[in-house]
Formats: C-alpha cells, sequence, structure tokens
C-alpha cells in the first residue's frame, strides 16, 4: 500500500513538472522610470509584472480623455503614467492624434514604452504583446 | 605600260570628279547659310526671332525688358516667404480665456503648495483644463505634467 502510495506520488509529481516544462518563455518586465535633468525622460515596463510586482507602487499605462468642452465641442488628449519600484514617477500628455492612437493598440499583456521631452509632451509611445508577458498560470 | 597608262587615266578623271562634287557641296552649303530665316511664330522664344524682323525684334525687346522687371522683383522680394501662423494655435486668447486660464494656473499651483491630487480632484482639474482654448490648454498640461514629473505634485493622471 505504501509503495503504490510512493508511485502515485512521483507520477504526480512528473506530471506538474512535466507542465511546467512546457509552459512556454515568460518574461517578467519591471517597470523602469527615468528622469532628465531638463525634465524629459522614459519609461518602460510589462503590465502584467508591474501589477503582481512585491510593492505596491510599480505601475505603467496609458490612458486617453474625451471631455465635453461646453461649446459643442469634445477635447480629445491622451496620457501615459508609470512607477517604478522606488516610487520614482513618469508621466506624459499629448493631444497628437497619432500618439493617442498608438494607445488603442495596447492590450492587457502588452509591454509598453513611453518618453516625453521638457515640457512632459509624450514623445514617442510603443507597446509589444507577447506571449511571454502573459502570465504563468 | 599600255596598263599602267590606263589605271593613271582613271585616276585622274576620278579625281576631277571629285573636285568638282565637293565644289558643288560648298555652294550648296554657303547658299544655305544665308538665305532669310521664315517669319518666327507668335509663340517662339525671343532667342529664336530674326534680326531682319523689326517687328519680332521690338517684342523681343519688351520681352527682355519685362523679364528684367520680374528679376529684379524676384531680387528684392525675401528668399522666404514668412510662415503664416496657424489661427486655431497661435490666436490670441481673449480677455475671458486668459482669466479661465489663470484659474487653471492657480488650481495647479494650489495642489502644488499642498503637495498631492486625490483622482476625483484630478478628474475636475482635467474638466477645467478642456474648457480651455487649444494654446492654454496645451500649457496647463504641459505645467501640471511637469508638476507631476517632478514630484511637486503627487497622483494620478
Amino acid at each position: 500500500m505504501q509503495m503504490k502510495l510512493k508511485q502515485l506520488l512521483a507520477v504526480g509529481v512528473l506530471a506538474l513538472g512535466s507542465s511546467v516544462a512546457l509552459a512556454g518563455l515568460v518574461m517578467d518586465q519591471p517597470v523602469t522610470v527615468t528622469l532628465n535633468a531638463d525634465g524629459s525622460g522614459n519609461a518602460a515596463g510589462n503590465m502584467v509584472t508591474a501589477r503582481f510586482s512585491k510593492n505596491d507602487v510599480e505601475f505603467i499605462g496609458c490612458g486617453v480623455r474625451r471631455i465635453d468642452n461646453g461649446a459643442g465641442g469634445v477635447v480629445l488628449f491622451a496620457f501615459c503614467q508609470a512607477a517604478d519600484a522606488a516610487n520614482v514617477q513618469g508621466f506624459c500628455t499629448t493631444d497628437n492624434p497619432n500618439l493617442i492612437a498608438s494607445i488603442g493598440d495596447n492590450d492587457d499583456f502588452s509591454f509598453i514604452t513611453f518618453a516625453w521631452n521638457a515640457a512632459g509632451e509624450c514623445r514617442s509611445i510603443g507597446n509589444s504583446t507577447q506571449s511571454f508577458y502573459i502570465p504563468k498560470k | 605600260m599600255r596598263a599602267a597608262s590606263q589605271l593613271m587615266k582613271t585616276l585622274m578623271t576620278l579625281s576631277v570628279l571629285q573636285t568638282i562634287g565637293i565644289g558643288l557641296l560648298v555652294v550648296h552649303a554657303f547658299r544655305e547659310e544665308h538665305r532669310p530665316a521664315p517669319t518666327a511664330p507668335a509663340a517662339q522664344s525671343p532667342a529664336s526671332v530674326s534680326s531682319a524682323d523689326g517687328a519680332s525684334q521690338a517684342d523681343a525687346e519688351r520681352l527682355r525688358a519685362i523679364l528684367r522687371e520680374e528679376l529684379a522683383q524676384e531680387h528684392i522680394r525675401p528668399v522666404q516667404e514668412p510662415i503664416q501662423p496657424d489661427p486655431v494655435h497661435s490666436r490670441t486668447p481673449s480677455p475671458a480665456e486668459l482669466q479661465q486660464r489663470d484659474v487653471v494656473a492657480q488650481q495647479i499651483e494650489a495642489y502644488r503648495g499642498t503637495g498631492t491630487i486625490t483622482d476625483a480632484q484630478m478628474q475636475e482639474l482635467q474638466a477645467d483644463i478642456a474648457q480651455l482654448d487649444a494654446a492654454s490648454r496645451r500649457q496647463m498640461l504641459s505645467k501640471l505634467t511637469r508638476a507631476l514629473n517632478t514630484g511637486e505634485i503627487k497622483g494620478r493622471l
């Protein structure tokens, strides 16, 4: 009976081990924020890594605002923001339609990168959606 | 001996014929060169107008004068035309718009004073920024973003 139990345990361990081995490439990309002396900077990171990091400050993302301006028009602008594990924060805003459009490409498991100039205006917004950014089961 | 004499005779005849041919060609070429040119059509360029035609010469002179004038004006004109300002983005804001912008600027200054902005306050501030004219809006968004980047205001957009 005890022998049978050991055999079952061995099979179980093997089965678990093989499932881990077949999980595919997983890549953690913690958020990095670089602030330059002139006010410009850049940030990058994977949303999943930020969300499930061991601290409560790390985050990264972009958003769009459409606000009624009260004069028959809608004001459109977008922003990106991030904080690394040390809570160094970076922000940028833009009303450039092409940059705003790129935010629509962001996905749940995207790696996001953005950069800004001394005025805090976004100069680039990029993303990469890869299987290795999807969290482990 | 007789054959050589016959050959010499043939060569002499050919030489005379060649000389006559060359002479005829020279005369023909000379005549072609001195033939008067046909009257220039109206659309022809001044450079091709015959000097024999007085009216055409006058036209050519007028054209030259016009060209000289045009070139002189081109020389006086600045090399690059000044870029026309974008009426939407560079128009001077009205006093009411400036006042509205100042109110938003004061709000941002107030948040810099306290050092934090809540999510709800940020939403309100952004709604106020949206009411501004395009130039002021960009200016205030920049002011807010810089304050966030320097850490003078802690919060999120």
